[in-house]
């Protein structure tokens, strides 16, 4: 199981200048830290890897899964915490995990051992509204990884969190790692994630990124 | 449960909470859509009363009456009497109703100086008089004799009254009605028939028309039809250019709710936009969402529609609408009127085309609008 990015180039509608030029990168199961600064384009690869979005030239070929962004690869093989971890509104924490592991076909008592793995099983009926920061960060990645997907991407998952909440993540998605094969990649430019690398990226050593 | 009813029973839930917190939005929509509904209702109603209005007023007036006058010479004479029991059996079957009244040239005289109107009948029985010479007067007594001169001869007629049929002839008042085989030696030398036919349709006014240009192009009879043929046409046109303006007003009310409602639901869309993408990238198609979007905007299009529909009828049915001259809105019986569901599907296009923005917004690749 691979993914392999040939010679993707990448400009947002009514940009001037390329985000990404020409990227050439293989992901293998295991987690991949991609590390750079603020901008250089790791969301934006991250998008790409996930069929969010379309590379403006070049293309992503990854043989064992479903078409990339299709309605099959997001319902079972996908799953992404954003930066802005995108919880469900005006639901608990539990609806959310439970009603993404119905979307993907897979029992909801996966969501509750992930909710208990991130101790978070005791707020799962509160809102999320009512969650301090910390906490949703962990319901954002219990539900991703409560999916079991193939592909998981993590979008700066410890920004802003203490080293308590880092500890936590840091062991759940070691966990996730060992106990699934799948290819979980991480953008972030936070060095306590380093331990849990398989490989590291330097985005802007490694690879070919528009200045 | 399978997962869609849940993330519908979700978006649901998630629709009543945003209503809740900022009312103004649902509000809004129902109060357009009520109004756009009142005023529908309104051109339907109004259009609906002309119609009717019409529809009496041409009943009323016997509008779909026919007279034919027709001059026929001597030469023509006799065989027009011989063989008019079947043109008049022809007539009888085109018309709901039918007199036909044959007029020889000279009078009876009556009191010595007074000439009244001398008419045949075919089968006078038929039209309730005996077989005889009757003088129809509503000035004499019923049942009496009166002595008649016609053409030197001095005869006997039995005084009746008219029947409704002779009634409607306002124009008559005294005259003198015979058997036309008893008056058959007065029309040799020629005779004025007079033709009174009520149609039950314009189309059969139409082939009235056509039966008498017939008769006068082959036969070369001198026929004079009146009726009011031409004016029916035209109310015709009327009428179908009414079916039009409701056609028109109920997709104006489309457009109209479509459009507002449009508008307000992109700028709800542009909120909800990040929800939706988020329900998206959990592997939930576009079309799931867009069918969510339809019935929630098909429902409140429908229901503001049905509020401005039952505040018209309760108006109608509470107020004295009088003082404003539109008291026929009470007796029009709108809900129950079949143009009221031209209405509604306007409004169900117009819940459909407020879903146009939505639909071009799902397409809006997720990874533009995920952060």
């Amino acid at each position: 199981m691979k993914i392999t990015c040939h010679q993707i180039c990448y400009t947002y509608p009514g940009g001037h200048r390329p985000v990404l030029d020409k990227i050439d990168q293989s992901f293998s199961p295991g987690t991949t830290l991609l590390k750079g600064y603020s901008g250089c384009g790791k969301s934006t690869l991250l998008r790409l890897l996930g069929g969010l979005i379309r590379p403006t030239s070049g293309h992503i070929e990854a043989p064992d899964f479903p078409p990339l962004g299709s309605k099959e690869f997001l319902r079972k093989d996908f799953a992404m915490v954003f930066q802005e971890l995108n919880l469900l509104p005006l639901a608990s924490a539990e609806r959310n995990v439970s009603l993404s592991c119905r979307i993907a076909g897979v029992p909801a008592t996966n969501g509750s051992e992930w909710l208990e793995r991130l101790g978070i099983l005791e707020f799962s009926k509160r809102s999320v509204e009512t969650l301090s920061g910390g906490q949703k960060q962990r319901v954002a990645l219990a539900r991703a990884m409560a999916k079991s997907p193939r592909l998981l991407l993590l979008d700066e998952p410890t920004s802003g969190l203490d080293d308590k909440n880092t500890e936590i993540i840091l062991s759940a998605i070691r966990r996730f790692s060992e106990n699934q094969d799948a290819i979980c990649v991480i953008a972030t430019h936070d060095h306590r994630l380093d331990p849990i690398a398989h490989e590291l990226v330097d985005f802007h050593r490694h690879l070919s990124v528009a200045e | 449960m399978n997962w869609w009813i849940s993330i519908v029973i979700y978006l649901w839930q998630n629709s009543l909470r945003r209503w809740i917190e900022q009312p103004l939005s649902l509000l809004s929509k129902l109060l357009i859509a009520s109004m756009v509904g009142c005023l529908g209702a309104l051109v339907i109603a109004g259009a609906a009363y002309l119609g009717d209005e019409l529809d009496r007023q041409l009943a009323n007036r016997d509008a779909l009456s026919i007279n034919i006058f027709e001059m026929v010479d001597g030469f023509q004479a006799n065989a027009l009497i011989s063989r008019d029991s079947t043109e008049e059996q022809a007539w009888a079957s085109t018309a709901k109703e039918s007199l036909i009244l044959y007029q020889p040239p000279i009078g009876a005289i009556i009191d010595v100086k007074t000439t009244i109107e001398l008419l045949g009948l075919r089968n006078i029985e038929a039209h309730g008089y005996p077989d005889t010479l009757v003088l129809v007067s509503d000035k004499r007594p019923a049942g009496s004799s009166v002595v008649v001169q016609i053409d030197k001869v001095r005869v006997e007629a039995l005084v009746l009254p008219p029947t409704e049929e002779f009634k409607r002839d306002q124009t008559r008042r005294e005259f003198l009605l015979a058997p036309l085989h008893r008056i058959a030696p007065l029309l040799q030398k020629g005779f004025v028939r007079q033709i009174f036919l009520q149609v039950g349709s314009l189309q059969d006014m139409r082939r009235v028309h056509q039966i008498t240009e017939t008769m006068q192009l082959l036969e070369n009879r001198q026929m004079n039809i009146r009726s009011a043929l031409t004016i029916l046409e035209r109310l015709e046109t009327i009428r179908e250019v009414q079916g039009y303006v409701l056609i028109a007003a109920a997709l104006g009310s489309a457009l109209v709710l479509g459009l507002t409602c449009g508008a307000l639901a992109w700028m709800e869309f542009r909120e909800d936009r990040y929800l939706l993408s988020l329900i998206r990238s959990f592997g939930v198609g576009r079309v799931t969402l867009l069918v969510y979007a339809v019935l929630e905007n098909c429902a409140i299009a429908v229901v503001g529609v049905l509020i401005g529909l039952g505040l018209i009828q309760l108006a109608s049915s509470t107020l004295d609408l009088s003082a404003l001259g539109m008291q026929w809105l009470g007796n029009i019986g709108l809900l129950e009127r079949p143009e009221i569901r031209w209405i509604v599907l306007g409004a169900i296009c117009g819940g459909l085309l407020s879903c146009i923005p939505i639909g071009l917004g799902l397409r809006k690749p997720l990874g533009l609008v995920l952060k």
